[in-house]
């Protein structure tokens, strides 16, 4: 805290310092959601697959979660300023690569980069409004990057499908560049080094075990929608996957100071936990990416129409994110996650069985319900895997729960994708039938399509019944307090 | 209506499974809302999946069509075959006998056409189409707002045509265009109507001498001989293209 007084005698702008923060911590986390009714433009633009385009979102997600431990070394590390410019900088040059890119390969390349950029950024962000506020303005303060973190990934596909319709896809990155520029331009003169430093070294063999562990297997479970299941290719990579990441969690477990502190896992609550919201995040983030997509393609819709559908569900998480807060405080996650992965289930059910003509009403309403559960899942299953742990362990768990987090929906929605597309392929008519018969050839198209959304959903909805099944495992509140205060007696005894 | 049950269910059973202390009303509730969610969802899955509360309603329509040549010379339907294989066609025709546009059957999934010969006069066309619509008020307050009433499930087009008119594909019409315009066609063709015209003349003045002196009646014979002639020399024509 003394830190914070003298920065202030020091005269800088807090108000200054926070709305730079917000604004590029706003522009980054568009940036998880806004290609959400994109894909089908960009599979156009560039004549590519479904199972290739959803690199963009998945390669994404994967470089955002190997990222997080190395950003938590950054931040001890680096000077705050410095960090924080480095890396808008590095989201402005992805974001740049990504406007002009020519090919497809270069606007994924634009993308990771910018993935980058966000993974530094976006722990920066939580951990410089928690020291720049004194504790008693932190709720507020938290309030607001909540607002933002929160905000920001829910508008991105009704955005991103207003300015596809308006303009030109290019402008979804292009639009953003001015704004990150200033950010950029502001961060010289009004960020300060917040964070205390000190001198200390990343393990890089694990940083290179995960990102080639974790990256393997998310080029293996990608390349099933265009390969098949049991390829080489896919085969050797999953198998490559796995041992690099087997090796990454021996060194965790037996180097001194670890890359991601993997022990956290020994509470059993926090495990369940982990994997509870991990679990919510693939069921969001896949059904995301595949609703506009069948919105899109069977429905004939705009992007703009069809990331419009998608805000009524986006806007149920904002609104009831401080009711769940409230409720957790009061009852624990255990409940709130039973009913969150109930409704998430019978939500996602009713999508195996939808037609091409389903009205999109009940998709609007349906996705709606989804969300509703999952957002009585989602923080409170994470916030009681942090109170789960010891005080000591509580920034690792972050770290670990964030990883985890990221590293499994990129994976799980990649998974999705790929039965999706492998399941279209194999319904898919020969295409000398395009040739003799087009119009029987359409109806057995949209059909394998459909298959394709129906095995995809299948897969949903197998995820959200393993999520409701553990969430029985979670403690109750009010035994939970109880073996606190026998722990406490037994302490008092001894 | 179905929406507001939904909602309701949905509001309901979070706030009696999170806010009610006791177990057993909590447990009462929780059912109570469950049930009115589920059966909300169920409602809404046999709805579109179902087409719970729908039948099948067929119209038909019947109108007379006209010759797809506007100049109104020659009588024909033209169709343009929809992929190689030639199982769906588009039929090309005109609404009304001075029709300056023609008209034509859709190209898509829902839609099938299909032609047959008639002896009768003229042409017709029947549209057969199928709907979805709701089989009583209830079921449409319960689940109109999901506009899905009167969606097309399946339209035919059949065309009864006689047997005087050509059946011509868009391909063989602009080939008998073409041909038809030709110089060389025009003068073989205007010498032999010449040939055709006065060889039947001279079969129907042996059989009836008296038309020798008839003037009249033999330019009426003549325009009818001339008619003949073109009809003949378009069929042999189209046969040759075919």
């Amino acid at each position: 805290m003394s830190d914070v007084k003298n920065n202030k005698n020091k005269g800088y702008n807090l108000f200054l310092l926070v709305a730079i923060l917000l604004v590029g911590t706003f522009c980054t986390v568009l940036n998880q959601t806004i290609l959400a009714t994109a894909l089908p433009t960009l599979m156009k633009a560039f004549d590519v697959s479904t199972s290739t385009v959803q690199w963009l979102t998945t390669g994404f997600l994967m470089v955002n979660g190997v990222m997080i431990p190395v950003s938590a070394w950054l931040s001890t590390r680096f000077n705050t300023k410095w960090l924080y410019i480095v890396a808008m900088s590095i989201f402005e040059i992805g974001t740049i690569t990504a406007w002009t890119a020519p090919t497809f390969a270069f606007l994924l390349a634009g993308r990771l980069i910018q993935a980058v950029g966000v993974g530094i950024s976006m722990p920066l962000l939580q951990n410089i409004m928690l020291s720049v506020f004194p504790a008693n303005k932190r709720g507020v303060a938290m309030g607001m990057a909540g607002v933002v973190i929160g905000v920001a990934p829910a508008i991105g596909p009704t955005l991103s499908g207003f300015v596809i319709d308006t303009w030109h896809w290019r402008d979804l990155f292009g639009m953003i560049i001015p704004i990150v520029a200033i950010v950029i331009l502001m961060a010289f003169f009004f960020m300060k080094p917040v964070l205390k430093t000190s001198k200390s070294s990343l393990d890089w063999i694990s940083l290179t075990l995960s990102t080639v562990g974790f990256g393997s297997l998310l080029y293996g479970f990608s390349s099933v929608g265009d390969n098949g299941w049991t390829s080489t290719l896919v085969l050797s990579a999953l198998t490559i996957g796995v041992i690099f990441i087997a090796f990454f969690i021996w060194r965790q477990l037996k180097i001194e100071k670890p890359f991601l502190e993997l022990r956290v896992f020994s509470s059993v609550e926090f495990t369940i936990a982990t994997i509870l919201s991990s679990v919510v995040m693939v069921a969001m983030v896949g059904v995301e990416m595949i609703i506009p997509m069948y919105l899109q393609m069977i429905h004939g819709m705009s992007a703009f129409h069809s990331g419009l559908l998608l805000l009524p569900g986006a806007l149920m998480m904002a609104v009831m994110s401080p009711i769940t807060g409230k409720t957790f405080d009061r009852l624990g996650a255990r409940r709130l996650a039973i009913l969150g992965l109930f409704l998430l289930t019978i939500g996602t059910l009713p999508f195996v069985l939808i037609t091409k003509q389903t009205p999109t009403l009940y998709i609007v309403l349906l996705y709606a319900l989804r969300m509703f559960g999952i957002s009585m899942v989602m923080m409170p299953a994470t916030t009681a895997g942090m109170n789960a742990l010891p005080i000591q362990l509580i920034s690792h768990g972050t770290a670990v729960n964030n990883t985890v987090r990221q590293v499994a929906s990129s994976i799980g929605t990649a998974i999705l994708v790929s039965v999706l597309s492998n399941t279209t392929k194999g319904q898919m008519p020969g295409k000398h039938l395009l040739h003799s018969e087009p119009l029987e050839y359409k109806v057995r198209a949209i059909n394998a399509t459909m298959t394709g959304y129906h095995a995809a959903f299948w897969i949903a909805v197998g995820f959200s019944v393993v999520g409701f099944g553990l969430a029985f495992f979670l403690k109750d509140k009010s035994k939970l307090a109880k073996k606190t205060l026998k722990n406490n007696k037994g302490g008092e005894v001894q | 209506m179905i929406i507001i049950t939904l909602i309701f269910g949905a509001i309901a059973i979070f706030t009696s499974f999170i806010y009610i202390e006791k177990v057993l009303p909590r447990l009462l509730c929780t059912f109570v809302a469950g049930v009115i969610l589920l059966g909300s969802i169920l409602g809404i899955v046999g709805n579109y999946y179902g087409h719970l509360g729908m039948h099948k309603v067929t119209t038909t329509t019947s109108q007379k069509i006209y010759s797809a040549d506007t100049t109104g010379k020659t009588k024909m339907v033209l169709f343009q075959p929809i992929g190689s294989a030639g199982k769906e066609n588009v039929y090309i025709y005109a609404k009304s006998e001075r029709a300056k546009k023609v008209s034509h059957t859709k190209a898509n999934e829902y839609t099938h056409s299909k032609l047959t010969r008639v002896r009768s006069n003229g042409a017709l066309l029947k549209t057969t189409k199928v709907r979805w619509q709701y089989k009583s008020n209830a079921y449409k307050f319960w689940f109109g707002i999901a506009d899905n009433n009167n969606k097309l499930v399946k339209s035919t087009n059949h065309f009864y045509v006689s047997k005087d008119w050509f059946v011509l594909s868009t391909g063989q019409a602009k080939e008998l265009k073409k041909q038809m315009s030709s110089k060389s066609f025009q003068v073989k063709a205007k010498e032999q109507a010449t040939v055709y015209v006065e060889s039947k003349m001279k079969a129907a003045i042996t059989q009836d001498p008296s038309l020798m002196t008839d003037k009249s009646r033999q330019s009426q014979l003549t325009q009818k001989f001339a008619a003949e002639y073109q009809t003949k020399l378009l069929k042999e024509t189209v046969s040759k293209i075919k």
